[in-house]
């Protein structure tokens, strides 16, 4: 069977089980279904997907999709020791959910949030081109609703943990009404050697004065194949801070399309990506002002060990009444090897005449100057090299800006924790 | 011979395939101050990389000998443990480093590569503010990335600062004095002179003499392309101040200088 004979397959089967689901979200899938049918998977020819090649995910679709294991434990993850309420996913079906949540707040199974109000399925992204949508829109059978009622603020984060062993399309829909205010985790992780593959789908729409800390760890198993689409709206005033760490997976890519549609919105996109032997990471966004006298800010930081190979395509797209928009974008990639590559393509596209844009995309090795001034003080050579990665990607993890001051410190130290593991594991694996 | 610190025979180094040392010979014994002048491009920076083992230099030729023991196949940060420190002439910047971090993994990794208890964070913390306080270095400053956004003084006290915390036992400072102000230089010198005991040796590359009346040195050599061609005592670095480096300028302007 070919990828897409076992892709039609996999959605024809699909369909003899949503034919039971209420008549809008029928609906929706069936539109899904026809857009998917119309673009197909794509192809290194889509100029959308030049740079990353999809042969890993056309082989595994050839084979039968990898047997569900049961995970003993979650692994630990910056997240860890964060007091949250969770909700915990396998393969994208909810297992478990902290019942305490307080008045105003909903978390639950999106599949169960479709059928009490199948309305919902009109607030899910099905526009844009993106085969991957479509396929999470006719496949995806659950995932996480998160509803936060005007004006309230939740104490803690909420947590959603995603473990994954065999395929799954997992579909989220974050919705904050105005004024709400929330920290949404993620983390996402599984087996080190099984091949599954993982297309997830967040929509989050951020009504007035709205506000989101986002922050996720994708610590995936070193064969699976994870994507990643964010689907956001921002209205006036609304703040979404939003930070992904990338270290698992052979092939990923997070693509984030944020509309930024009211006046004074400001969105933060930032991530780190720490990434060795043949992980491959593709960054892809779309910063779309719609609206005038917004601000965005992406800074995007890789670590490049081994062959791994960095990817970043960021449009900022500045629509003629957004006036007066603030848009900044810069990506630095630290090439620890000479086998590692980072190919960064920033795009602007601005309508309006009375804009900030700012761009930078740069890649290089370690300071040699840096590294002997450490080592002339005693310091040794692992350690030297692990204190200057940490700092390249200190600047960027220090944008987290949490609930509170207290909060920002606790999740960039974990996050701070996480990375000097992985340095450590890195810099005695490669002896670099 | 007597037990020297330091000795260093017909030391010849190439960079990038151009030879730069040209058969150095220099012998430094503990409890002496040594003064190393020269002109511009001479060697004096390489000379003093060579000895804390930058890469990049290659030794073809003669021998670097410390404590009894051979230099050259150590690597930067056991030389440091050793007790070798070495004073940038352009200390470097480290974004994202904080000067009291930095410090403490010095100290404590010099610490545990001599076998010695590692010191925890507030022991690093009063030991650096004792000898910050006597450099004038605030708080502040400790608190910021290393040498990142110093200023060309701040930078140099910093270097002293480093010296001060982690006392090593050979100290070879790279034009120190190079962009201090009178006061400034002062600390510095009165920094330098704390750390001038019997059991330790310095070596002062200058360009001028105005440091050696804050660090009175034993012996002053003259480095030019590459080697030594004169040696004296403290008087040799009055005489080139007033005279600059007669032997090393271009012929024609010796006549106007005599
Ligand atoms: N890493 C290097 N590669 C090539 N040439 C070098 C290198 N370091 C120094 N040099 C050259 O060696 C000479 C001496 O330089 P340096 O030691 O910095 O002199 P000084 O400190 O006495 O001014 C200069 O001509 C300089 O350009
Ligand atoms: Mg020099």
């Amino acid at each position: 069977m070919t990828a897409s004979q076992a892709l039609n397959s996999r959605i024809s089967g699909m369909e003899a089980i949503t034919d039971s689901a209420p008549p809008p979200v029928r609906a929706w899938r069936r539109d899904a279904r026809g857009r998917y049918a119309g673009t197909g998977l794509p192809t290194r020819r889509d100029e959308a997907w030049r740079w990353t090649d999809l042969s890993p995910l056309y082989e595994h679709l050839t084979r039968p999709a990898p047997v569900a294991q049961t995970l003993k434990n979650a692994p630990d993850g910056p997240f860890s020791a964060i007091d949250c309420w969770r909700l915990s996913f396998v393969n994208g079906e909810l297992q478990e959910a902290s019942a305490d949540l307080p008045a105003g707040v909903r978390a639950m199974s999106l599949r169960t949030a479709l059928l009490q109000d199948p309305a919902l399925a009109a607030q899910m992204g099905s526009n844009g081109a993106s085969a991957f949508l479509s396929l999470n829109s006719a496949l995806a059978e659950d995932g996480a609703f998160i509803h936060v009622a005007a004006g309230t603020k939740l104490t803690k984060p909420v947590h959603l943990v995603f473990s994954n062993s065999s395929d799954a399309q997992i579909r989220n829909l974050v919705v904050l009404e105005p004024r709400a205010d929330l920290m949404l985790l993620e983390s996402h992780f599984g087996p080190a050697e099984t091949d599954y593959f993982v297309n997830q789908v967040s929509d989050v729409q951020l009504a007035e004065g709205a506000r989101l800390a986002h922050y996720r760890d994708q610590a995936e198993g070193l064969a699976a194949l994870h994507f990643h689409y964010l689907n956001a709206r921002l209205e006036g005033d609304a703040h979404y801070d939003g930070f992904t760490l990338t270290r698992g997976a052979h092939l990923s890519r997070n693509e984030s399309h944020m509309a930024i549609t009211g006046r004074h919105a400001q969105c933060r996109l930032n991530g780190v990506n720490i990434l060795g032997g043949d992980q491959v990471c593709d960054t892809t966004s779309v910063m779309a002002h719609q609206a005038p006298a917004s601000t965005s800010t992406q800074m995007f930081r890789n670590v490049l060990a081994g062959k791994s190979q960095g990817i970043f395509q960021g449009l900022i797209r500045v629509a003629k009444p957004a006036q007066r928009t603030d848009a900044r974008q810069q990506i630095k990639a630290l090439l620890l090897s000479t086998q590692a590559v980072q190919k960064s393509k920033p795009e602007l596209e601005i309508l309006a005449d009375d804009v900030k844009c700012a761009h930078g995309a740069s890649a290089g090795q370690l300071d040699a100057g840096a590294l002997f001034y450490l080592r002339a003080r005693g310091i040794g050579e692992a350690q030297a090299r692990a204190l200057l990665i940490g700092a390249f990607l200190e600047e960027c993890v220090a944008q987290i800006e949490g609930g509170s001051a207290q909060e920002a410190e606790h999740i960039q130290q974990a996050m701070q924790a996480v990375i000097g593991a992985w340095l450590a594991r890195q810099l005695a694996v490669e002896n670099v | 011979m007597g037990k020297a610190m330091l000795e260093i025979k017909n030391l010849h180094v190439s960079a990038e395939g151009q030879e730069i040392l040209r058969g150095v010979d220099l012998v430094v014994n503990a409890g002496e101050v040594h003064a190393i002048m020269g002109p511009n491009g001479s060697g004096k920076s390489t000379l003093s990389y060579v000895l804390a083992g930058r890469p990049g230099y290659d030794i073809t030729q003669g021998s670097i000998f410390y404590r009894g023991e051979d230099l050259t196949p150590l690597p930067p940060e056991a030389r440091a443990a050793k007790g070798i420190f070495l004073g940038f002439q352009y200390p470097v910047e480290i974004p994202g480093v904080a000067t009291m971090t930095f410090l403490k993994h010095a100290l404590n990794a010099q610490r545990k590569w001599r076998g010695e208890e590692e010191l925890d964070a507030m022991g690093v913390m009063k030991l650096v503010q004792r000898e910050a306080g006597k450099l004038k270095i605030s708080a502040d400053m400790l608190k910021r990335p290393v040498n990142t956004g110093f200023s060309g003084g701040e930078k140099k006290r910093c270097e002293i600062l480093q010296m001060a915390v982690l006392q090593p036992l050979l100290a070879v400072l790279d034009e120190t004095d190079s962009g201090l102000d009178v006061d400034a230089l002062r600390l510095v010198g009165d920094g330098v002179s704390a750390l001038r005991t019997p059991d330790r040796a310095m070596i002062v590359i200058t360009h001028y003499q105005r440091l050696l009346d804050h660090i009175v040195p034993d012996f002053v050599h003259v480095l030019s392309q590459g080697k030594i061609t004169r040696s004296g005592g403290r008087e040799l670095a009055l005489e080139l101040d007033r005279e600059g480096y007669a032997g090393e300028q271009p012929p024609e302007r010796i006549p106007a200088r005599a």
